[in-house]
């Protein structure tokens, strides 16, 4: 049987006519390397960059070309990407490792690191705790379908999801010693970290409760369990499931909030690496802070990715 | 046939919680111990006055607990309940956190203190809202774009791609805007303070944004496509008919709820100096020790994001039922 013949954009002389084209531009309508300082420039590289884009979805599209050109292409699109990246940026790389990776010279001044790492974990640990005690109650409270607490509930939920958290923090540490509460710092972080999750929190449970179904809890009191056994036979191991994977990005989330805690003077990893970088004259402590969020926080995100996978199995089954 | 009177014949089934002389006892119970545990909120030194709150917080909560889970009892006294909870509670924070009252509209809205000062905070709202616009302008096509690519299914593409959402999704924004703001200038990269704000915020949620996009248009069966294209549909008449009514519902939602989230994020950006709300009613309080400017800024950005969240709250539950 003769395979038909594709169109002709699917032909491999249109894709052999745009490759020159872009090489054509590549190397004469493209400006010379440096930064990029008019806006014309901009403007040429940006439409560049847009082509080049286009190109590559394109012929990725295609789904009768085999994998191995496809591998090639797009690992000339990267570099092709980096390479503009380079000249354009118009940065002296030169001074890239002295200046970025110079681990030498914060040899002996990682404990400054310690304290500050413990201080967020210790302020994402408590927040976490509160903000599970506040939302369990109000979920609980909410499951009642009591008109009134459930409008209240509602307002609560809507205005702390609707605050930005930095302003929260703000408004809590600068704002209420006016009225005579006097919040240390690390203790104005937790409140408002608190506050602020919790209305998450109520939302994460309350989709738990809701998962399990009234008839189930009435088939447990028919079989004679009592409310506890219901309760730690029917209903939690159910609802834990749920509700687990959730919970965990949003303490991801309070890991990552904790870094605004600057704004409260609380001297945090990133207060202490500016002063670092400030003394030292090299951008490795803020290298190293980030660092120290990533090694904190990728055990959870793949924790959460796992649990995530395994709670959709078994909500499938 | 009343509520009540339906139920009678069950009444003396009811486990002893329910039953109403409980409830008169646990209420005289609860106003017993209220006298013997709490403290004299005027008395200089108090032992385990944590433990002492905590403990009366959790009985009132079981008290209205066990009160509101009750369907029997009439509405009036779920409503009793839940305010009278509410108002011990209150009562607790006034009295052993001690807020003076007196003066609360003298602190918190003394607009005189605002006094030629208007527009400093005008100027952070402006300044605020072009960030957050721009920001979600770019952000929303970087995500688009990530996502088209993304959905290519190469392998080679999906490593370099996923390193970027993985970086950006993991890391806090404020990290990522020191490096920008006050890293690349050592490598001579020098871009303004509110270049680098728009840069780090699109970056950040454009990578949330891929996401969104791509489970959105992934969950668009391929058959559907081929199907309008048996019907004899042009590709602009499947896209316009078929494809984008379905990702616009999957999609809008979270879509909405990242754009807040880049509103919201905005304020993490007064670190740089960027003059933007937060940033200007700092500003203000410190230089007339009055929090008034606080409250302000509050006000406004409390103004702009609850009704944005209850829509998109309203739009989730909508088109949740669509989806399925």
């Amino acid at each position: 049987m003769r395979r038909l013949a594709p169109p002709w954009y699917r032909q491999t002389r249109f894709y052999l006519g745009c490759m020159l084209f872009l090489l054509f531009y590549l190397f004469i309508l493209l400006p010379d390397q440096g930064p990029i300082d008019s806006i014309l420039k901009g403007i040429d590289v940006f439409i560049f960059i847009i082509l080049l884009i286009s190109f590559i979805s394109w012929f990725l599209s295609d789904n009768l070309k085999p994998e191995w050109i496809k591998t090639v292409i797009v690992l000339i699109f990267i570099s092709i990407l980096a390479w503009m990246f380079y000249s354009y940026s118009g940065a002296d790389w030169d001074n890239f490792f002295r200046l970025f990776l110079n681990f030498d010279k914060m040899k002996g001044r990682y404990k400054t690191f310690l304290k500050p790492t413990f201080l967020i974990l210790k302020m994402a640990g408590y927040s976490c705790i509160y903000a599970v005690i506040i939302g369990a109650v109000l979920a609980v409270f909410r499951s009642f379908n009591n008109v009134v607490v459930n409008w209240l509930i509602a307002i609560y939920i809507t205005i702390f999801r609707s605050f930005p958290a930095m302003v929260l923090l703000v408004l809590i540490y600068y704002a209420l010693p006016f009225i005579g509460i006097q919040l240390g710092s690390v203790q104005a972080v937790i409140v408002g970290l608190s506050l602020f999750y919790s209305a998450y929190t109520t939302e994460v449970f309350r989709a738990g409760l809701e998962s399990i179904h009234r008839t189930q809890i009435e088939a447990a009191s028919v079989l004679g369990l009592s409310a506890w056994q219901t309760m730690r036979l029917v209903i939690a191991p159910q609802a834990i499931r749920i509700v687990i994977p959730p919970l965990t990005s949003q303490l991801i989330g309070i890991l990552k909030t904790t870094s605004i805690s600057y704004v409260v003077g609380v001297i945090d990893l990133i207060t202490r690496a500016r002063q670092l970088q400030s003394y030292l004259m090299v951008v490795t402590p803020l290298i190293v802070v980030s660092l120290i969020y990533l090694i904190i926080i990728v055990p959870f995100v793949i924790l959460s990715g796992y649990l995530e996978r395994r709670s959709r199995q078994w909500v499938k089954n | 046939m009343k509520r009540k009177d339906k139920y009678r014949h069950t009444k003396s089934l009811l486990p002893f919680y329910r039953r109403d002389y409980f409830l008169v006892v646990s209420t005289c119970v609860l106003f017993l111990f209220g006298l013997l545990v709490l403290p004299d909120a005027n008395s200089e030194k108090i032992h385990f006055l944590q433990l002492r709150l905590t403990f009366f917080s959790v009985l009132i909560l079981a008290w209205a607990a066990n009160i509101l889970s009750d369907n029997l009892k009439p509405i009036w006294l779920h409503i009793i309940v839940t305010f009278s909870a509410i108002a011990v509670f209150l009562w607790m924070v006034f009295a052993y956190i001690g807020i003076g009252v007196s003066d609360l509209h003298h602190i918190f809205f003394n607009f005189s203190v605002m006094k030629g000062q208007w527009h400093l905070m005008l100027e952070g709202f402006i300044t605020t809202m072009e960030l957050a616009l721009i920001s979600a302008v770019l952000a929303t096509m970087i995500g688009l774009i990530v996502g088209v690519m993304r959905l290519l299914n190469n392998k080679t593409l999906d490593i370099f791609l996923k390193i970027y959402l993985e970086f950006f999704r993991i890391m806090p924004i404020l990290v990522i805007l020191i490096i920008v703001y006050f890293g690349l200038p050592f490598l001579n990269i020098t871009i303004g303070p509110f270049a680098s704000g728009v840069l780090v915020l699109s970056l950040t949620n454009g990578a949330y944004i891929s996401e969104i996009f791509r489970s959105g248009i992934a969950s668009i069966h391929k058959t559907q496509y081929e199907a309008s294209h048996v019907l004899g549909m042009s590709f602009p008449q499947t896209m316009r008919l078929v494809l984008v009514p379905q990702a616009f519902r999957i999609v809008f939602p979270p879509l909405t709820n990242r754009w807040i989230g880049i509103l919201k994020d905005t304020a993490v950006c007064s670190f740089i100096a960027i003059r933007e709300l937060l940033k200007c009613s700092q500003i203000i309080t410190t230089q007339r020790a009055n929090p008034t400017p606080l409250v302000i800024a509050t006000t406004i950005y409390l103004g702009i994001l609850i009704p944005l969240t209850i829509i998109t709250t309203y739009l989730e539950r909508r088109y949740k039922h669509t989806n399925k």
